[in-house]
């Protein structure tokens, strides 16, 4: 139990080369990689309640991603020659919306669905809005999340919401808009059906929809 | 020009209302600032790349707006923007170190130019890149890709036309200019030379190398940012905070890697007699007390709403004249009599003794007549008896 306990304290403390040592040590030892995976994701979590309480800030976040996403990889070819991964939680398309090309609190908001189990397909910035369409068709997506900062990216999410409308697919997906200054104004502007301006909450708000089995 | 009414006369000029306020007295009323970038293009017969190429037609524009709201107090001089953007030195703001995609050139002639965040995977500047900084300089980074001698040799016109306009502005409109030079801290351009996500590891892998690539840099950044002034004659500068606040690193870093520059370059240029701007993006209320160790009374504080301007009046407002903080999506979403709301819920909270201006940065599609509702109920209900 303790190297375990160990890794959610590396994890949380930021300690890339002890974290990766552990996984190291744990793979070593035979331990089931979804279970590792299990333990970094309370360690990620434990960031998200700090980030909330102000305690961590956004270059936490960022490590906190980087950690989770490079001992990932270590895990990967074990978790291939697996049966089967943990199947995905939800399938995600995101991006930053025509005429806005911010993308610092997107890339963030990839990484903590990622680990939250998501299927992602990260878009891009300057995203038009048939290829949103194109790709909530192709994936059979069932949420899409809008990202923007200046007030021309309102409009691109109002006529991209417009899109899946007219194509008939606005009720089969639940869509979450984000960035700094995001509110309940741009959030009935934009068509959407939730907002905010903190990466975790996000990943809360899309866990809660599909526990009650929206999207 | 589309025929005005004179701008009405007041008790006191901008110039000397501004002023006043920076020394934290209380001047006729409130000053009120509309930070206006591209909004003309949505309604006079002007491009995006007009208002940064031609300094005659964005001068034309900014007078145009300036009458059109029945005047306000800090405008932008004719031909600025393309000093900023096409700066021949590492600033802020110059296409030879980021990635400006401009009207005209990558964008249609009337999209408002966007800075692209450097790429993840393949950085402009790599992690190898802060030694050779300090080994050859940093004009060594300089990138001809964006732009080039041409626009070089533009600049030489172009700066005796800022010059002039900045001179109409404060005499004979006696409205004083901003932005006439900028720098921000070494953080900030280190941060868009990796992209933000890729520096941000860098803080917790190589925060000593961080540290001795600021300390080469900050004197050389402090030089750059006047060369803005030295073309155009201006007075102020604007140095700009974006990096450093609680939306992006904890107050050690902010402590170890910001703040001690930030210190140096912002009292340097009072010392050397210049009016700053502190151009501070997102949210810094909690690091708003550090604000203090900077010299009173010679300095404004922009702050978006991100920041809370209540809490900054309560701790900087016998030492700092702070300006703020409507949300700028209000002037697209909103009334005016929302506007006029939230002006006076500022007023009410920040006016008393002086050393409060109202603004915002005001989006490029706002309606006119929001903008106009911030200014007028400055002149009205934020009249000092």
């Amino acid at each position: 139990m303790a190297i375990e306990q160990d890794l959610v304290n590396a994890v949380i403390d930021l300690d890339e080369n002890k974290s990766y040592g552990l996984v190291k040590k744990m793979v070593d030892d035979g331990a089931d990689p979804n279970k590792i995976i299990e333990i970094l994701k309370k360690g990620v979590e434990e960031i998200g309640e700090r980030f909330s309480r102000k305690e961590y800030f956004l270059t936490e976040l960022v490590m906190a991603g980087e950690i989770f996403q490079q001992s990932a990889k270590l895990l990967e070819p074990i978790l291939k020659s697996m049966e089967k991964a943990s199947k995905s939680t939800g399938t995600v398309v995101i991006g930053t919306v025509k005429g806005d090309v911010h993308d610092i609190g997107k890339n963030i908001f990839v990484t903590l669905l990622q680990v939250g189990g998501y299927e992602v397909y990260d878009l891009g910035v300057d995203i038009e809005p048939i290829k949103f369409l194109e790709k909530v068709k192709e994936k059979n997506a069932n949420i899409v999340a809008y990202s923007g900062l200046l007030t021309v990216a309102l409009d691109s999410m109002k006529e991209t919401t417009e899109l899946l409308k007219t194509n008939g697919l606005r009720d089969k997906v639940k869509i979450i808009i984000g960035g700094l200054p995001v509110d309940e104004m741009w959030m009935k502007e934009a068509g959407a059906d939730a907002f905010t301006d903190n990466a975790f909450e996000g990943v809360k708000i899309i866990n809660e929809w599909l526990k009650s089995g929206g999207g | 020009m589309e025929k005005f009414e004179p701008i009405k006369e007041e008790a006191m000029s901008s110039v000397e209302r501004v002023l006043t306020s920076i020394k934290l007295k209380e001047p006729d009323r409130v000053p009120v600032w509309p930070l206006i970038d591209y909004l003309p293009v949505n309604y006079i017969d002007v491009t995006a790349q007009e208002m940064i190429e031609d300094p005659e037609k964005s001068q034309w524009a900014f007078e145009w707006i300036y009458h059109k709201l029945g005047g306000f107090d800090i405008a932008f001089a004719g031909g600025s923007f393309y000093m900023q953007i096409i700066n021949p030195f590492p600033d802020f703001f110059s296409i030879f170190y980021l990635d400006w995609r401009l009207p005209g050139r990558m964008l249609d002639v009337n999209e408002s130019p966007q800075l692209v965040e450097n790429a993840l995977d393949d950085p402009f500047f790599k992690v190898e890149d802060y030694d050779k900084i300090i080994e050859k300089g940093l004009l060594w980074k300089s990138n001809f890709k964006r732009a080039g001698m041409k626009d070089m040799m533009k600049l030489s016109k172009i700066g005796p036309k800022v010059a002039e306009y900045t001179e109409k502005w404060w005499t004979e409109f006696k409205v004083p200019t901003f932005n006439d030079g900028a720098c921000s801290t070494p953080f900030d351009l280190l941060s868009m030379f990796r992209g933000s996500t890729n520096f941000m590891k860098d803080i917790y892998r190589y925060p000593d190398k961080i540290k001795e690539v600021s300390d080469f840099l900050v004197d050389n950044m402090i030089m750059m940012g006047q060369y803005g002034p030295s073309q155009s004659g201006g007075k102020t500068i604007l140095v700009g905070g974006v990096r450093g606040s609680a939306d992006f690193i904890s107050l050690k870093h902010f402590e170890d890697l910001y703040w001690p520059y930030f210190k140096k370059i912002v009292t340097e240029y009072v010392n050397k007699g210049y009016i700053v701007q502190l151009h501070m993006d997102t949210d810094w209320t909690d690091r708003l007390h550090y604000l203090k160790e900077l010299p009173k009374g010679k300095i404004y504080l922009h702050m978006d709403e991100r920041t809370d301007i209540f809490k900054a009046k309560e701790i900087l407002g016998d030492h700092m004249c702070i300006e703020g903080n409507l949300k700028p999506s209000l002037f697209k979403l909103g009334t005016p009599s929302l506007i006029e709301k939230e002006v006076k819920k500022i007023i009410d909270g920040c006016a008393e003794g002086g050393g409060l201006m109202v603004g915002s940065e005001i989006p490029d599609d706002a309606k006119l007549e929001n903008v106009k509702a911030m200014i007028d109920t400055c002149k009205t209900y934020g009249k000092y008896k």
